[in-house]
């Protein structure tokens, strides 16, 4: 199971803590967003989520976020995997799979975020 | 399996999922993980809208092709377990830190977050579908 683990069970208090503080700087990045769309009172068109995503301060608060979401999403892939699947090879593929959405969504973000005009 | 076999035991194991009946705690914190995995699931399609919206606003008419309540129960199932999510990650800090893992104690969390889960729901749902 060791071979497996991306955080071992060594270090488990390291990982406990990491997901918490990551879960901080996901909530700071979507809480924002999210009242942003429950307080427009109409529609919000592509051009105002284009503006308020790209201002600086969610700029910053996506890269923070998206470097957050790797960490949170892949300990937590990792605790539930290696809860339910006892079948090893199974559970290399499925890790594997889940590890690999997690990283290029978030090399995705963090590049859209710098790149985007 | 090993184990079994070695068991003068003569019970069954019954592993019926259906038929167990969890406690509003185990209920609540499964769904933690159950959402956990879906956000995990559908990060690639947050991308897509996010490259979309910067770059292709006109891509907001293709979106036609699937039709617009099809989105709308998509989006609100995202943000309903997005919330959740958050709602018992605080719940199981606040146990973490608190020091209160009494039965009634976790069971009142328990019924605090699905309660203000339920009135995030019915915010989406309006926002959604009466505005």
């Amino acid at each position: 199971m060791a071979s497996v683990a991306l955080y071992s069970y060594k270090k488990g208090l390291g990982s406990w803590v990491l997901q918490r503080i990551s879960a901080l700087f996901l909530i700071a990045y979507i809480v924002p967003l999210l009242f942003f769309w429950v307080l427009h009172a109409e529609f919000v068109s592509p051009m105002v989520w284009k503006q308020f995503l790209l201002s600086t301060e969610m700029r910053i608060l996506g890269i923070l976020a998206s470097l957050s979401l790797v960490i949170h999403a892949m300990i937590g892939a990792w605790v539930v995997a290696t809860d339910y699947i006892h079948i090893d090879g199974i559970k290399r593929v499925t890790l594997a799979l889940f590890y690999v959405i997690t990283v290029g969504s978030s090399v995705a973000i963090i590049f859209l975020l710098l790149n985007a005009q | 399996m090993v184990l079994l076999k070695k068991t003068t035991d003569p019970r069954p194991v019954f592993l019926n999922l259906l038929k167990i009946h969890l406690p509003l705690n185990a209920l609540v914190s499964i769904l933690h993980r159950v959402t956990g995995v879906i956000m995990i699931l559908v990060l690639p399609l947050l991308v897509l809208s996010l490259a979309g919206v910067i770059y292709k606003p006109g891509i907001y008419r293709y979106m036609a092709i699937i039709p617009n309540y099809l989105w709308k129960i998509a989006i609100a199932a995202i943000l309903t377990a997005y919330m959740y999510h958050v709602l018992a990650g605080i719940r199981h800090i606040y146990h973490d830190f608190s020091g209160h893992h009494s039965l009634e104690v976790t069971n009142r969390s328990s019924i605090i977050i699905l309660v203000v889960w339920t009135v995030w729901i019915i915010i989406v749902g309006s926002r959604l579908w009466l505005v």
